[in-house]
């Protein structure tokens, strides 16, 4: 153990060790293809020897008092025993520089040579493992192995450069469609789940994928709760979970941390059920515990074997970002929005289409509503609202086979206008605010058969109609008066305070 | 050799890297992870129905134990009672009595809890998910979705703020493009300042003058293809398109009946409220409003009242003026705030920071109402049941709008970053 008062000095073993390297190379220049001086001495040179003596000298001290602050565990043993070695080679290289100046004899200026170069070779080995050490296992050829299997794997986007301008961006690679847009049902609400799913689309997938899905699964609960501490930066009790090799390491309290196969032996989850309370509870009391699900998680994932995917496997997964629609839709959508309309896919997770014909800019109407029919039963949602529609628009709604929300209000439609929407099966929801729609309406409204909410407000429907409605369909929600202006609350509100 | 120069300005250590191995080994490492998601959005399990965002922000921190989260039996809950509400089992303080009525539309996170307890770090933290940073500006919501997800009215602004100071922690538009920025209206009866020419410029002699910056500028830009250059431009394209959209009347406030002004009261924050819902109507999908004045170190109960007030006037007439409209469906309310306050009343009569425990409301744009999520301990000092961070508060309004919250975006310096932070979206509230 070095001494106390020197532990601070350790890290700057990382900054010192690059001088030998260089003054190394020096060396080697100047032995090579500078030319020798007729004097005796060569003084540059041995001034040179001096200094890299000194600084290998510093720099091995340093790294001995650096391991053990460094919490590396047994990986740092080979690099120590490479740098001793290129330490006591450093020091006979030296003595042989100076024997060599003095008997200037030619077997001794090649072992001086010899030395010197075996010396260099203990150095790159020294280093390269030190270097390992810092910047992870194959470090060094990771960069081109990426390349060569991006290049191998499926079609990676390449466009890089593109703007962050949104859609519809053209999309080169992209697996086929084959079927036609299903419009989803009711949105259904599955609590928690979702968002695990959500990030791993490949979770149901066949057997392959799933090893990577519970990967993904568990180290983004890592990500979350582990790794800012047990991660490449802290390393905290000598444990790291963000990579393969380290995560079957066993740190200071020399215990393996994952066992595959065996969660309930693994001292991760162990800890991580631990009471909160308790010492060696993770995460630490004052950092946000894991949930339930999360714990499940991590057990899932080692359980079947603590799978840590390649890095193509992992590139593989993470940009599979479902890329929405299919090309003779994005030219639809190009078209219309030419017109100053906005029109994009649906955050629905299908192909469907929502269009806001209502900020369409001013003159472009006509050309707009051409262009909306183009559209098919991939359109689901149309906001028209607060515009003078011409009769072509209610004409062209029918088309919409799929259609489910139709924004009329503050429009200029009529009786006669809305009974032809009658036809759309799909329909849920009916804007009808602020029109001047009559109780003539409302019996086509009756009949549509998916309607589940219709906005009836500031219009001239009377409430005998109302109730008619509610009669054809009870299960419909009406909103059909006009917000009731606030009271103020009395203005005294009690006694405040005084305590 | 203007462009060589050029094109060393933003050059990092790693595309350096890259470069050189190109250049030396003949290999190139191809972009992982690019900034390519810009045509994309992640599927979502449930589908996304808000469309657009009003956030009402208080200022200061909200005392929760007297508004949303009432403890009629804690000893320092002061002269304030919990009265029912119209939703069996939930109840609010009596300073709030038009919301009481509406609980129904209401969800109430009561499990609200922040690491950072001084008002710019706690603002920026709520405003963009992310912990401040010396190094790094984060986006705001409001850019993250307009970047994410485009503007609607292709004239009109995006995202834009309603009172409070314009420089607000944590509301701009950070790494991303400056046209993300959000238009700041210091006062909202006063419309859009600075959108109508001089009267002494015609609309040619309008079009002349762009003209003329537009050819002193071309050099320059062909010179400096950068992104921040272009950033300037878009900015000033955008601005005469403001200047010419037929929708500036959307900031027009005069344009309302005289009933709905009536309706949504005569406070900053009622006219704000109606402002923000003329511009939700016109395509603008970002509104924030800034309420201040709740950091109540002194008589805490007084200023409660006249705070209280506005509050509960306008948000009741918000949520009714958009639930008639058939707004509220796809107009995601929130009401925020940087932390809570103590349970504890000071000397000054007052409360103080209290980032371990506050409230926040969610309403409409698919949230179910009526709810209360989570549950704070008998005098509202610690979360006991589940716990909401701010970054999953987050994630649950970019979740409703239908953001990727697993994409990573890089900042220009090339680091990752996350809408949301890796906070988790809290599905139990759709």
């Amino acid at each position: 153990m070095p001494p106390e008062n020197l532990l601070p000095f350790g890290p700057f073993h990382i900054v010192i060790q690059h001088l030998p390297i260089g003054l190394i190379i020096g060396v080697w220049v100047l032995e090579c293809f500078v030319p020798k001086p007729e004097k005796k001495c060569n003084a540059p040179l041995a001034w040179m020897h001096t200094v890299l003596l000194l600084a290998t000298a510093l720099t091995i001290a340093l790294g001995l008092i650096y391991q053990t602050q460094g919490g590396y565990g047994e990986e740092i043993n080979a690099h120590r025993q490479w740098g001793l070695v290129f330490g006591a080679g450093l020091l006979a290289t030296y003595l042989l520089f100076w024997l060599n100046t003095a008997v200037r004899h030619g077997f001794t200026h090649i072992l001086y040579i010899l030395t010197l170069t075996l010396t260099t070779a203990a150095l790159f080995v020294s280093g390269h493992l030190g270097g390992e050490l810092i910047h992870g296992k194959g470090f060094l050829l990771k960069p081109f192995q990426q390349d060569a299997d991006t290049t191998a794997a499926a079609p990676v986007k390449t466009n890089t450069t593109q703007s962050n301008q949104t859609k519809p961006a053209p999309k080169t690679a992209k697996p086929p469609k084959t079927q036609t847009p299903q419009v989803m049902a009711k949105p259904q609400a599955s609590p928690e789940s979702t968002v695990v799913a959500h990030q791993n689309p490949h979770f149901a997938d066949s057997q392959p994928p799933n090893r990577v899905a519970l990967f993904h699964a568990a180290h983004t609960v890592f990500e979350r709760n582990c790794i800012t501490c047990h991660g490449s930066t802290k390393k905290k009790g000598g444990y790291r979970l963000d990579t393969k090799e380290t995560l079957f390491t066993a740190g200071k309290s020399k215990i393996q941390p994952v066992l595959a196969g065996n969660p309930e032996e693994s001292h991760i989850i162990l800890r991580m059920k631990l009471p909160r309370e308790h010492d060696e509870a993770m995460p630490p009391i004052e950092k946000d515990p894991v949930s339930a699900t999360d714990l499940e998680a991590v057990r899932a994932w080692i359980l079947a074997g603590a799978y840590w995917p390649t890095d193509a496997e992992i590139r593989a997964t993470a940009d599979t970002f479902k890329e929405y629609g299919n090309p003779s839709t994005d030219k639809h959508l190009a078209a219309i929005s030419a017109t100053g309309v906005k029109a994009e896919y649906n955050a629905w997770g299908d192909d469907s289409v929502r269009i806001d014909l209502a900020v369409v800019h001013p003159g472009q109407l006509e050309k707009a509503i051409e262009a909306l029919r183009q559209f098919g039963p991939e359109l689901v949602w149309i906001d028209s609202s607060n515009l003078d529609l011409p009769d072509e628009f209610f004409n062209a709604l029918n088309r919409f086979e799929q259609l489910q929300r139709l924004h009329l209000d503050g429009t200029n439609v009529t009786d006669a206008q809305l009974k032809q929407i009658a036809k759309l099966e799909k329909l849920q929801y009916l804007n009808l605010y602020n029109t001047a729609i009559t109780d003539q309406a409302i019996p086509a409204l009756g009949t549509l058969p998916s309607l589940q909410k219709i906005y009836l407000g500031a219009t001239q429907v009377t409430e005998p109609a109302i109730k008619q409605l509610r009669q054809a369909n009870p299960a419909l929600q009406i909103v059909h008066r006009s917000p009731a202006l606030i009271s103020n609350r009395s203005a005294g509100t009690r006694q405040s305070r005084q305590r | 050799m203007y462009e060589e120069l050029n094109r060393l300005d933003e050059l990092s250590r790693r595309k350096f890297i890259q470069y050189t191995a190109k250049a030396f080994f003949g290999v190139g490492l191809t972009s992982v992870a690019g900034p390519a998601w810009a045509s994309q959005i992640t599927p979502n399990t449930t589908k996304a129905t808000a469309r657009n965002v009003i956030y009402i922000y208080l200022n200061g921190g909200m005392s929760h134990i007297d508004t949303f989260d009432p403890k009629p039996d804690w000893d320092d809950q002061g002269p304030v009672e919990a009265i029912p509400s119209n939703v069996d089992g939930i109840q609010v303080s009596s300073y709030l009595p038009n919301l009481a009525r509406r609980m129904d539309k209401i969800a109430v996170i009561r499990s609200m809890y922040s690491t950072q307890g001084a008002h710019e770090q706690g603002t920026y933290y709520m405003h963009t998910g992310y912990v401040q940073r010396g190094t790094i500006q984060h986006p705001g919501l409001g850019a993250w979705l307009n970047s994410m997800s485009g503007k609607t009215n292709s004239t009109l602004p995006g995202n834009v703020r309603i009172g409070g100071s314009n420089n607000t922690p944590g509301t701009n538009a950070g790494f991303l493009d400056a046209k993300f920025e959000p238009l700041h209206l210091a006062k909202p009866g006063d419309g859009l300042p600075h959108v109508v020419r001089h009267r002494s410029v015609d609309e040619i002699e309008m079009r002349e003058r762009l003209a003329l910056a537009e050819m002193m500028d071309l050099t320059f830009h062909k010179q400096y293809p950068a992104k921040a250059v272009r950033a300037y431009d878009d900015v000033y394209t955008d601005a005469i398109r403001l200047m010419n959209s037929k929708d500036l009347v959307a900031f027009d406030l005069s344009k309302e009946p005289q009933m709905m002004h009536q309706l949504y009261g005569n406070s900053q924050l009622g006219k704000g409220a109606l402002l923000a819902r003329r511009l939700v109507e016109h395509g603008v999908r970002y509104v924030e409003l800034n309420h201040g004045g709740w950091d109540t170190h002194n008589d805490n109960h007084d200023s409660l009242v006249n705070l209280t007030n506005p509050l509960d006037h306008a948000l009741s007439a918000l949520l009714d003026d958009l639930h008639y409209r058939g707004l509220l469906e796809e107009t995601l309310v929130v009401v925020g705030t940087e932390f809570g306050r103590t349970p504890e009343i000071n000397s000054n009569y007052g409360r103080n920071h209290h980032p371990n425990a506050f409230t926040c409301l969610l309403a409409g744009g698919g949230i179910k109402g009526g709810q209360i999520y989570g549950e704070t301990d008998y005098k509202g000092q610690e979360v006991i049941d589940k716990r909401v961070s701010v970054p999953d508060f987050n994630a649950t309004i970019a979740h409703a709008l239908g953001l990727p919250l697993d994409k990573v975006i890089y900042s220009p310096s090339g680091r990752p970053f996350t809408v949301a932070d890796k906070g988790r979206a809290v599905t139990a509230l759709f």
